[in-house]
């Protein structure tokens, strides 16, 4: 029996055809005698015919359709329109870039055509030499270019269903693609050459002017998901978020084909769509779900002018961007330039700061005013400060800064800044003279930097030493006193970790009174995973305690790690 | 077509596929889904042991073939790629649902079970039912390899292409795969099954 269930995997190997000769001729010297033999290789035929594949029909006739090949060919459809959808914008060329030719810098992911990949011969972000590329999983074929040639706009991910299900909800027009066409946009205005009040002063010399130019193409394009008309402002959803580079406050063209029907203002900022105030919409139109939504790229205007008054440049500027700006009337003097495509706000403030000690500070949108430089720094503003590096809720990130700020109460404006954390954004939000404002702001940014650290370096400085427990070190006592031998930590002490925020011969530390700190309390500090020293606290304040150090194997330093190891319970 | 394509229906196919990618022609691909309709689903019928879900991931199967159809080396044959979706897809479904109980061998399932049959029928169904049970006990990628190996005729060159493996390496999993199910009829001879 040893050598029949020796022989079983070579009747299993036979109809798979594995066997070898040697092996062919052992099986067919011993099947004919073996009838334990026959009655396994007759298992092994029916175990293997649910692996054989049924009786074919064959191909089909040749000029009928295949069964099931019309639902095939419905979703073939269904991804080419996709493919047509979700389109890109080639980092090189800027033109538009079906997903289909599109390939992606291997570093920096930036969407190139193949063709101009190779012939740029790498990346061509700036910065970016990676000569690799990566291909997209495709949704299908990409479609033929349109005959009007490639069209600078771009249709994200985020619209495809939107749009899709809005093709499939239009009778007579299933899957309709989206228009192309770009918006009619009024041709390049150049302003009056002599457009100043009646009862003004006439320029003494003045000559050029200001040009509207063409505006360039939007590269941003969404659709129009949902309509609350019935609101109060009415309001729209957009298929263009976050994801997308949308940014609060600005604007979106709404068309329909190539009319315009209305235009939005982003409100609130999703991650892949954006919630719009409809600011206003055609007569007789109405804004409706599938709608284009096209961001409105702001106009560039070209400046060429000489001895040009001031305050007339500044006012025909302003009027032809449809800005309100408000200027001082001892600002004065005349101004030459010659400037192409300029964001007209970048210009205003290259004209004011040329005639004399003067900003431009943009109270709104819309209102702009031109102010004394040195007003300004007597000007609260408030600044919002998101927050890169910290891990929300970044409450101990605010004690430090309150700490920080305290401690630099003295410095200009710092005593008068008030500072707000916002959890749902995760930012700071800080009011103040303006000077004030940028220390604060470096200051965030620096104990962000520091908190950062202090949660990577356990993890990436692996060549430290393991934590030691704290030594003896006769060299380090400070105040005088001997250096105390470390206590094992009394394992009924709160947890209680801090950093150490400020080291002026006293260590400020992060945690307070209400972290349930007290006198007399002590704490080892640690780098990485290296232990520093170990402070005993000696005041505490609410939120913050100075400590003194009891020993230091080397300088403690803000950004240490603190944690309780022994004082009152 | 055949299952296994003779080196003229081979080169045939990707003459198709090179005039449905770079002509965007529908007829050439229509061509192709008739060609390799039957083999495919009788492999994921076998596989799957469900004709509708063989349908279902057929057309799966094909709609992946359209969307990545620029990314198949013209000078690698078209059968092997087919297969290797159908087979991945295939697996996947099976992963993805909860079988409470697998079918073993559709039709066969309602002959056995059929009570009008004589005696000595029921026991020979019943045999072949346990044997097959035996196969679909397999995990799935081991029976992927024997329908393709034995329902489709494929050589070791063309599963080793199938599978993104060398030869060698399909020859040990064949091996492998023998030993399981013969372990398997060997069990169920000792449970006196067959």
């Amino acid at each position: 029996m040893t050598s029949c269930e020796a022989l079983a995997p070579l009747l299993v190997s036979r109809p798979l055809g594995l066997l070898e000769a040697d092996q062919r001729d052992l099986l067919a010297a011993h099947l004919p005698g073996c009838a334990a033999c026959q009655g396994f290789a007759q298992a092994v035929d029916r175990a293997l015919e649910g692996a054989a594949l049924p009786l074919s029909s064959g191909a089909g006739p040749a000029g009928e359709d295949p069964p099931g090949w019309a639902a095939l060919a419905a979703r073939i459809e269904a991804q080419r329109r996709v493919s047509e959808l979700v389109t890109l914008e080639c980092v090189y060329c800027h033109d538009r870039l079906l997903r289909g030719e599109s390939v992606f810098c291997a570093a920096c992911l930036a969407p190139h055509h193949a063709d101009c990949f190779q012939g740029h011969g790498a990346c061509s972000v700036p910065g970016c030499t990676e000569t690799q590329v990566v291909r997209p999983a495709t949704l299908g074929r990409p479609a033929a270019a349109s005959p009007g040639g490639r069209v600078r706009w771009t249709v994200l991910a985020a619209v495809v269903g939107s749009a899709l299900a809005v093709a499939a909800l239009s009778p007579g027009e299933p899957g309709e693609v989206a228009p192309r066409a770009p918006i009619v946009m009024p041709p390049p205005t150049p302003v009056d050459a002599d457009p100043q009040p009646a009862g003004s002063p006439p320029a003494a010399v003045a000559s050029g002017g200001v040009f509207r130019l063409a505006p360039p193409a939007s590269w941003l394009e969404g659709r129009v998901l949902a309509v609350r008309a019935e609101l109060d402002p009415p309001l729209a959803l957009i298929s263009l978020g976050a994801d997308d580079g949308v940014e609060l406050r600005q604007r979106f063209w709404i068309h329909r084909g190539d009319q315009v029907v209305g235009q939005v203002q982003v409100e609130k900022v999703l991650r892949d769509s954006a919630g719009c105030r409809i600011l206003s919409t055609a007569e007789g139109q109405a804004i409706e779900i599938g709608d284009g939504a096209r961001l409105v790229v702001p106009d560039r205007y070209r400046i060429d002018c000489q001895n040009q008054d001031v305050q007339l440049l500044i006012r025909q500027l302003a009027e032809q961007a449809g800005l309100d700006i408000v200027l001082p009337p001892e600002l004065q003097g005349r101004v030459s330039m010659n400037v192409e495509e300029v964001h007209p706000l970048r210009a205003l403030h290259a004209i004011v700061r040329t005639v004399g000690e003067y900003e431009l500070v943009e109270e709104s949108d819309r209102l702009l005013r031109v102010v004394p430089r040195g007003a300004i720094a007597q000007q609260v503003t408030t600044r919002i400060v998101p927050l890169t590096r910290a891990r929300p809720p970044a409450e101990d990130l605010r004690r430090l800064l309150e700490i920080a700020l305290r401690q630099r109460a003295d410095e200009e404006g710092l005593s008068s800044a008030r500072l707000e954390y916002d959890l749902a954004t995760h930012c700071f939000l800080i009011t103040g003279p303006n000077p004030a404002l940028r220390v604060i702001e470096r200051l965030i940014r620096e104990l962000e930097a520091q908190q950062d650290r202090a949660h990577q370096e356990p993890a990436q400085d692996p060549a430290l030493p393991p934590i030691q427990p704290p030594a003896q070190d006769p060299a380090a006592p400070a105040q005088g006193a001997a250096p105390p031998a470390a206590p094992a930590r009394d394992p009924a002490l709160p947890e209680i970790w801090c950093v150490v925020v400020s080291v002026q011969g006293q260590v400020l530390i992060s945690v307070g009174a209400d972290d349930k700190v007290e006198r007399g309390q002590r704490f080892e500090i640690t780098r990485g995973q290296q232990v520093v020293g170990e402070v005993e606290v000696v005041e505490v304040e609410r939120d913050s305690a100075v400590c003194r150090v009891l020993r230091a194997q080397q300088p403690l330093q803000p950004g240490d790690q603190g944690h309780l190891t022994a004082g009152p319970r | 077509m055949e299952a296994h394509p003779t080196g003229l229906e081979a080169q045939q196919d990707l003459e198709l596929l090179r005039r449905a990618r770079e002509a965007d022609d529908p007829q050439a691909f229509k061509e192709l889904y008739r060609r390799h309709r039957e083999p495919v689903l009788g492999f994921l019928s076998r596989l799957l042991g469900e004709p509708q879900a063989a349908e279902d991931v057929l057309q799966e199967t094909f709609l992946r073939v359209h969307q990545h159809m620029d990314r198949h080396d013209l000078r690698q044959p078209f059968q092997p790629w087919l297969f290797r979706i159908a087979r991945n897809l295939g697996i996947n479904a099976l992963r993805a649902k909860v079988k409470p109980g697998r079918a073993t061998g559709g039709e066969a399932t309602g002959a056995a079970s059929t009570s009008d049959r004589v005696p000595r029928d029921a026991a020979r169904s019943e045999s072949r039912d346990a044997a097959r049970a035996a196969l679909e006990a397999l995990p799935a990628e081991t029976r992927a390899l024997l329908i393709q190996r034995h329902g489709l005729g494929m050589k070791l060159e063309e599963l080793a292409a199938s599978w993104e493996v060398n030869e060698r390496t399909i020859r040990t999993r064949l091996q492998a795969a023998v030993d399981q199910l013969t372990q398997a009829l060997l069990a169920q001879r000792a449970g006196g099954v067959a």
